[in-house]
């Protein structure tokens, strides 16, 4: 090997020197182009990837140049690539999953930075998207690395991605309540909400005749950026609406026995500082 | 009375003044060079006001400062102007309205206008309020398809006559052209506020330069196209505020449904 690199004349050095350096000033021009380019089409995250990727392939063509240049024959240097690519391969199975997985991840577009996902019992704020893996910052604050693979093969929700969520809140009325009347309350307490969105309407549904009450699905559309300030808000609005018009939200009833089937509790009468 | 509709704010240092309009309360007030402002709305069931900028003892209790900003000199005195809203408003007329095949109608309709206070060295906006407390709304054929835009209902008369006025909404003239062969129905509508500019006409009455709808209900088809000023009828027209979107064509096509939906 020494007595290759000793037969290799300076001249050859510095032009293979200069190959790489022009290499790396084009790689840069034609990634800033790229960039340029798909400023409107791609996202900022998605405009990066892609314009680092651009880099060092251009670069690296420069460099398979300026070997050449050096007197490397590139059938044994590409045959030695091949060759080490399965070596490299084999080691890194799964890091080559998580790549690739990444890669359709990010030409599926199914999240960006920014969105709320879901996955499995974690859900927060995406704050990267990388080859291998995704990282999303909780809502306390915790950061949570998602490998790329997992992502492909579990189901997650995206919670950002359109502009409207619907909020759906349940309440229980009693059973001697007017349900026709309740229905009407309560969607005229969140008609007039400044967070409940016009259009859609909201509605309100009788969904089932639970144990202690016959319950109540409002629905109501609000901005998914205000979701958490409208879930609080209509409820507390729902519940003094409720409260207002008197109809009763019962709590479970549970009926207690005790001892042999006919025999009540027995119950005494006690006066005030008497012992019994 | 006629509100404001560019008037320098030239108040003393450390008073409070007040200014209302439609169901806004507007309070600001001067220390040096910086300017401090709150805001709060009456419920919407009362009748609508138009107060010019007065004196005030103090905030009134529980209001908070919501924006203070920052002039570079005593001479730089910020204005009032009024504006449309940053948002499309979906109409929604009082009753449903039909029209039938290859026959127009010219619909009245009101929306809310807004309170700016600007910088008069660079017209920057430094603080712009609605005079009425907008209800938000979605206009589209579905949920993921469509545009958020504010909600009004309005009587929408068809008779200019019959048109009222008032001093914190602005008018405008709605032609609804059915190309098609079929009776058109129309429930509601996204009218391009952000498109459209603010003028005063000699009754001191504000409008919106005229826009025409021609829709085909078979294919969904639908042509929005905005003049260059309110109806000829109403006489001479100054323009007060320019349409907050520049750059956008004052002729599109769009679905149906995304307009009305």
């Amino acid at each position: 090997m020494s007595e290759l690199m000793a037969s290799i004349a300076v001249g050859e050095w510095l032009r293979a020197a200069l190959v790489i350096l022009v290499g790396f000033f084009v790689a840069k021009l034609v990634s800033r182009f790229f960039r340029r380019v798909t400023e409107k089409s791609f996202t900022p995250h998605h405009r990066l990837l892609g314009s680092t990727l651009v880099f060092y392939v251009v670069l690296f063509m420069f460099l398979l140049s300026a070997l050449k240049q050096l007197g490397f024959s590139m059938s044994v240097f590409l045959g030695a690539a091949g060759v080490l690519s399965v070596a490299v391969g084999f080691a890194s199975k799964t890091s080559a999953s998580n790549l690739i997985s990444g890669i359709f991840l990010i030409a599926e577009k199914s999240f960006e930075i920014g969105d709320v996902i879901k996955i499995n019992e974690v859900s927060g704020e995406v704050i990267s998207i990388d080859l291998i893996s995704i990282k999303i910052r909780t809502f306390d604050n915790v950061m949570i690395r998602v490998p790329n693979e997992t992502l492909i093969r579990t189901v997650f929700t995206n919670l950002s991605k359109f502009a409207l969520r619907r909020v759906d809140i349940v309440v229980g009325i009693a059973y001697n309540e007017d349900i026709e009347r309740a229905r009407k309350v309560l969607l005229k307490a969140v008609q007039s909400h400044q967070r409940a969105l016009e259009n859609p309407e909201p509605f309100c549904i009788a969904t089932q005749m639970s144990a202690s009450s016959v319950d109540l699905q409002l629905s109501v559309w609000v901005l998914r950026t205000e979701l958490k300030d409208a879930k609080s808000e209509l409820l507390i609005a729902a519940k003094n609406a409720l409260d207002n018009e008197g109809i009763e939200i019962p709590f479970p009833h549970t009926s207690l026995y005790v001892g042999q089937h006919t025999q009540p509790l027995p119950i005494s009468m006690v006066s005030e500082g008497k012992e019994p | 009375m006629k509100f404001m509709s560019k008037k320098p704010i030239d108040i003393g240092d450390g008073t409070w003044h007040s200014t209302a309009l439609g169901d806004l309360f507007l309070y600001i007030s001067r220390k040096g060079e910086e300017y401090n402002i709150a805001k709060e709305y009456q419920s919407p069931h009362l009748e609508s006001l138009c107060k010019p900028l007065s004196v005030i003892g103090g905030l009134p209790e529980g209001t908070q400062v919501e924006e203070r900003f920052y002039l570079q000199n005593n001479s730089d005195i910020p204005v009032f102007s009024l504006q449309l809203s940053d948002k499309p408003y979906q109409v929604k007329p009082a009753a449903l309205v039909k029209i039938a095949p290859h026959s127009r109608l010219v619909l009245y309709v009101s929306t809310p206008l807004w309170l700016q206070v600007r910088s008069p060295s660079c017209g920057e906006v430094l603080a712009e309020y609605p005079a009425v407390r907008p209800r938000m709304s979605w206009v589209g054929s579905n949920t993921i398809e469509g545009s958020l835009c504010y909600s009004s209902q309005t009587s929408a008369p068809s008779n200019l006559s019959e048109v009222r006025h008032t001093k914190h909404r602005a008018l405008t003239a709605l032609e609804l052209v059915n190309d098609g062969n079929k009776v058109l129905v129309i429930d509601r509508l996204s009218l391009p506020l952000n498109i459209l500019s603010l003028y005063i006409c000699n009754k001191n009455e504000y409008w919106t330069e005229s826009v025409r709808y021609r829709v085909n209900p078979e294919t969904g088809e639908t042509t929005i196209v905005a003049s260059q000023k309110p109806p000829e009828q109403l006489g001479e027209a100054l323009q007060i505020s320019e349409a907050r979107s520049q750059n956008r064509a004052s002729r599109f096509r769009t679905a149906m449904s995304l307009i009305m939906g």
